[in-house]
């Protein structure tokens, strides 16, 4: 909490991670500060792609003194030219299995990473820190990793929702009780409400005598308008038994409750069989074979509380971690003793079995790191062909690929199974790279986004810094000539495919854009691929769900 | 369901090629003994933009209207072609107590008007104009001594009614208003004998259903309330009980048996139906030549499908295999 | 042949992806129906996950009631898993995967009433694998 104990912190945790030492809820809280340590973030991701740029400076007429500036820019430039770029050519290797490139080298990795966010660790979200996470883990490292946090966090938000849980079925049985009594709503009833309950049931007694026996049996016969069934008093045998009208109330209520909470396959935790007869909603599926006459009553859903949502919410329960490690808004833990202390036992229990694999730790000291920064077809070709800064070694030949041997090996691999014949002018490869290679040109960082349904996702500067702000869904459009003549069509997707997506990204505060691109007829394959490339054209096209009550201004 | 028996067949009007529904205690009887809540689609003529809470007509789905005539518990009844002939048809007796009906009727809703402008207190200006409709409407009228009372009574007590009033004095309906009945029910209810021959020998227009109906039907069979999913993303929001009582449990997409899916689209469903806790669910009807390889093949898993699938006592339902993908918290 | 081997390659990617960014143990792969030694459709992965990671709405409600008090710490062991892998790029059709569902031996035995599920692994290019519950049949939801 203060600043002295911040930096002690990670040690401290991992201290408590390697004994069996109780551990202070405080401390616990404490070490998920996010602040990284080291260069500001802005220095190590100062750099938006993995190339150097050496502009001019800028010349302004007002201030005479940035003529000098230019000339002597442009002198020491003449005079000693900096290194031609790409100055680092980076390394890496065409793995067939999983049709992706993989770059092994650390700097590489973490010159790709940081100049672009190029590629994705294997075991990570997103930054490649397995190797980090795995020495965290046994308490050999100071640093944290957001996949722990995340581990943690979700243990913590387990608990949480098994509290939740239990509070809701407090909340069904309390309901259920109300109901054994406020379900006879009929006139007299309903005059008998404000008294107690021992008045509603001696006015039932008393004054209803002829409808005692319809109470019994089939439960109240005046329900609640919205609900009532015809029904007339069927036996249904689980109801029929002959509990006297007392009973209505209080403890049998809780038996009844209890004997039938669980519920078929597919059932809602829906209204079991009271003693009052009072309701299954006949149409709860799995029951309604076994009983199809039973009466309702108004009750409601215990879960009206969890089914609301914030725009500020994560996008689901749990998995409101982005591909970059963060959380949208501040994650649902309070930190309090009991859920804490599970929490480090959970990992506590983490570390205790890497221990086992790993028998002593300082024999661990060595993990291999297994990780690599594996790059998508798109990305992989990006590098080599627009920026230069990659070259991929073929394992079968060993030979580096040119970029046209890449890119005809790229557009084979993007169908599943690939093919290694009849490449179309809309290979999935060559769709999906238009749109990539457009959004990069304009400086977007351009990111898979299978998480969240849709093709790429367009980061401002980066997952490290913001959220995605918009997800892209690219679509191709068969608009030349010489498709309609082929009588070509998109693949044809419903207005609840789209509601769908749209409805994704806007839980997860993105917004979406459809992206269509117009795909070239039929060409020579031997063309070089800049000459194919330019064939194509994007167009965008943001989709925003209107609400008239919500979009007034 | 048992219940369907028990009940007159109901009168589905097919307008414009909607499904309607104008009486509400046939609203009522689906809504309890055929899980269907279908969707209010009626609005106050006087107040079109007034659009959050509908009333009467209610659509229902085409694949809801199918499964209804299917189990015999409603019939479809084009009603454009219905109301010309059967005005047209009515006997002399009939037809005096239609209109009769009709002149009761805008009497009724005169009065209530006048009864309205009672309560209202009024600028005075207008009375002259008021007293000159006056006589013209006191001519020929069954009632015009009562109408003449409250109108004295009125002006004695009370203003008359502004000139802006958009409904003004009635000077050519004597009678009352003159009352332009939406929907048949007139024509309806005075031929109670008629009604029963035309459920069940007269068949009900071909219902066109989309290609989900067999999701539809399987889904309704097992007792859940379906409401329209577009909104959501989906073909049908599905409930497990009452709407107003429950939260839905999945939200439901139709494929077709061999139709292909991309697997990015199951991503997307599988998180739009997590994020607010529902399942999302894929179905369709298995197709035929599946049916016979599982029965070829294998019948202890035919037996188990059957079984898990709850055939009910209606041959009707189609066969579907549903599944439901939910995020797996890894 | 290149197709299996194909689908080679998508068993070891999430194998290797359940090992060591899961911490799943006894993992093993199926390449037959344990129900009757035919050849599945594709291979299906089996194993242990670190901890329980599905937990059926009605269950859950016993357990509420056998540990009413927040203190307890819930049970959780985990339980075996059954994972289809499949890739991003692929596509799959409600026959294909009640002919996965069809191959598979009944849930647990404790649970044979309950309907089969599957853990589906898909996998993308930048290696991302989401993995998404499949239930063979109408399952509600996990409310929490």
């Amino acid at each position: 909490m203060t600043d002295i104990t911040k930096p002690n912190l990670p040690q401290a945790d991992a201290a408590v991670l390697a004994s069996d030492k109780p551990v202070d809820p405080e401390v616990k809280q404490d070490v998920r500060p996010l602040v990284p340590r080291g260069p500001p973030m802005h220095q190590i991701y100062a750099l938006p792609a993995p190339i150097r740029t050496f502009p001019l400076p800028n010349f302004y007429p007002s201030n005479p003194l940035s003529l000098l500036h230019l000339i002597y820019a442009w002198v020491r430039q003449t005079v000693s030219p900096p290194r031609h770029e790409p100055a680092v050519v980076h390394q890496g290797i065409w793995s067939p299995n999983t049709r992706s490139v993989h770059i092994k080298d650390p700097k590489s990795i973490r010159a790709l990473w940081e100049q672009g966010f190029f590629g994705k660790g294997l075991y990570s979200r997103s930054e490649p820190n397995w190797l980090k996470r795995e020495q965290a883990r046994q308490g050999k490292h100071e640093d944290h990793v957001a996949e722990l946090y995340t581990t943690q966090r979700r243990e913590e938000r387990k608990l949480m929702k098994w509290e939740r849980a239990r509070k809701e079925q407090e909340a069904i049985s309390r309901t259920r009780l109300q109901e054994a009594w406020v379900g006879p709503v009929g006139p007299k009833e309903l005059l008998a409400l404000p008294n107690s309950q021992r008045d509603l049931q001696l006015t039932s007694l008393i004054d209803l005598p002829d409808e005692d026996e319809g109470i019994l049996a089939s439960g109240p016969t005046n329900l609640t308008s919205a609900n009532g069934d015809k029904s007339e008093g069927r036996p249904n045998g689980i109801l029929m038994p002959s509990s006297p009208l007392p009973d209505v109330n209080g403890g049998s209520m809780i038996e009844s409750e209890t004997s039938t909470f669980p519920t078929l396959n597919g059932v809602h935790t829906g209204p079991s069989p009271t003693v009052s007869g009072a309701y299954t909603p006949k149409a709860s599926p799995g029951c309604s074979t076994v009983a199809t006459k039973r009466r309702k009553s108004v009750r409601f859903s215990p879960k009206v509380e969890s089914t609301t949502f914030h725009l500020s919410d994560p996008p689901s329960p749990g998995q409101g971690l982005q591909p970059n490690g963060k959380v949208p808004n501040g994650s649902i833990t309070n930190g309090n003793s009991p859920l804490s202390q599970a929490v480090a036992d959970a990992i506590h229990t983490d570390s205790l079995e890497d221990e086992v694999f790993g028998n002593n730790s300082d024999l661990a000291i060595e993990i291999v790191d297994r990780e690599h920064l594996q790059l998508t077809l798109e990305e992989a070709f990006y590098l080599v062909f627009a920026l230069g800064v990659l070259t991929i070694m073929n394992p079968v030949t060993g030979k580096s690929m040119t970029a046209p041997e890449l890119f005809t090996l790229c557009r084979q691999q993007s169908y599943f199974p690939p093919r290694s014949m009849g490449l179309q002018p809309d290979d999935p490869f060559l769709i999906q790279y238009a749109v990539y290679h457009h959004f990069r040109s304009l400086g977007w960082v351009v990111r898979p986004g299978i998480k969240f349904g849709v093709d790429w996702l367009l980061y401002n500067r980066g997952p490290v810094f913001s959220h995605a702000e918009f997800a892209v869904m690219v679509l191709p459009a068969y608009t030349h000539d010489w498709w309609k003549a082929e009588g070509r069509r998109p693949p044809q997707k419903s207005w609840h495919w789209l509601h769908s997506i749209n409805r994704v990204q806007s839980t997860a505060l993105k917004t979406l854009v459809l992206v269509y691109v117009d795909i070239p007829p039929r060409c020579d394959e031997e063309l070089e691929p800049a000459t194919i490339l330019k064939q194509y054209r994007v167009r965008e096209f943001i989709v925003k769900r209107w609400l008239s009550n919500r979009n007034r201004d | 369901m048992t219940s369907s028996t028990s009940h007159a067949p109901l009168r589905i009007s097919k307008l414009a090629g909607r499904y309607l529904i104008f009486d509400i205690d046939d609203v009522m009887y689906l809504r309890r003994n055929h899980n269907m809540c279908s969707v209010f689609t009626g609005t106050t003529p006087q107040n079109p933009q007034q659009n959050v809470f509908m009333g009467l007509p209610l659509e229902l789905m085409p694949e809801e209207v199918k499964v209804l005539v299917d189990k015999h518990v409603a019939y479809v009844a084009d009603d454009a072609a219905f109301h010309p002939a059967r005005l047209a048809s009515l006997d002399a007796p009939s037809r005096q107590a239609y209109l009769q009906t009709l002149k009761d009727e805008g009497r009724a809703a005169y009065q209530e008007f006048v009864d309205q402008q009672r309560r209202k207190p009024k600028p005075s200006q207008v009375k002259a104009k008021n007293k000159k409709s006056e006589p013209s409407s006191s001519t020929e009228s069954p009632r015009k001594g009562t109408e003449d009372e409250e109108e004295a009574s009125l002006f004695d007590s009370s203003p008359a009614p502004t000139p802006a009033d958009p409904t003004p004095k009635p000077e050519a309906e004597p009678e009352g208003y003159a009352v332009t009945h939406t929907t048949s029910s007139l024509l309806l209810t005075q031929q109670p004998p008629h009604q029963q021959p035309i459920t069940s020998p007269i068949p009900s227009p071909a219902i066109e259903v989309p290609a989900s109906y067999p999701l539809y039907a399987h889904l309704q069979h097992k007792g859940y309330y379906m409401m329209p999913g577009l909104r959501f993303g989906c073909d049908y929001n599905v409930y497990p009980g009452d709407p107003l009582r429950f939260h839905s449990h999945f939200q439901a997409t139709h494929h077709g048996w061999e139709e292909e899916i991309t697997m990015l689209d199951i991503v997307a469903g599988g998180r739009l139906g997590t994020g607010v806790k529902k399942g999302y669910l894929l179905g369709g009807a298995v197709s035929e030549t599946h049916t016979e390889h599982i029965d070829g093949n294998d019948t202890g898993r035919g037996v188990d499908i059957t079984a898990s699938h709850g055939k009910g006592g209606d041959g009707t339902i189609p066969h579907v295999r549903t599944f439901c993908i939910e995020w797996a918290g890894m | 042949m290149s197709d299996s081997h194909h689908i080679r390659h998508l068993v070891d990617t999430v194998l290797d992806n359940l090992q060591y960014q899961h911490d799943w143990t006894q993992l093993q792969v199926l390449t037959h129906s344990p129900v009757d030694g035919s050849p599945l459709p594709r291979p299906l992965i089996s194993g242990l996950p670190l901890r329980r990671l599905y937990l059926h709405p009605d269950d859950q409600l016993e357990m509420l009631k056998a540990h009413p008090k927040p203190e307890d710490r819930l049970p959780e062991t985990p339980e075996i898993e059954w994972v289809l892998p499949t890739h991003l790029a692929e596509k799959w059709s409600l026959k294909s995967f009640a002919s996965v569902f069809d191959s598979m031996p009944a849930q647990a035995p404790s649970r044979p009433e309950r309907p089969k599920r599957i853990l589906l692994a898909t996998i993308h290019d930048d290696s991302t694998i989401v993995y998404y519950f499949m239930h063979d049949g109408l399952v509600k939801p996990r409310q929490n």
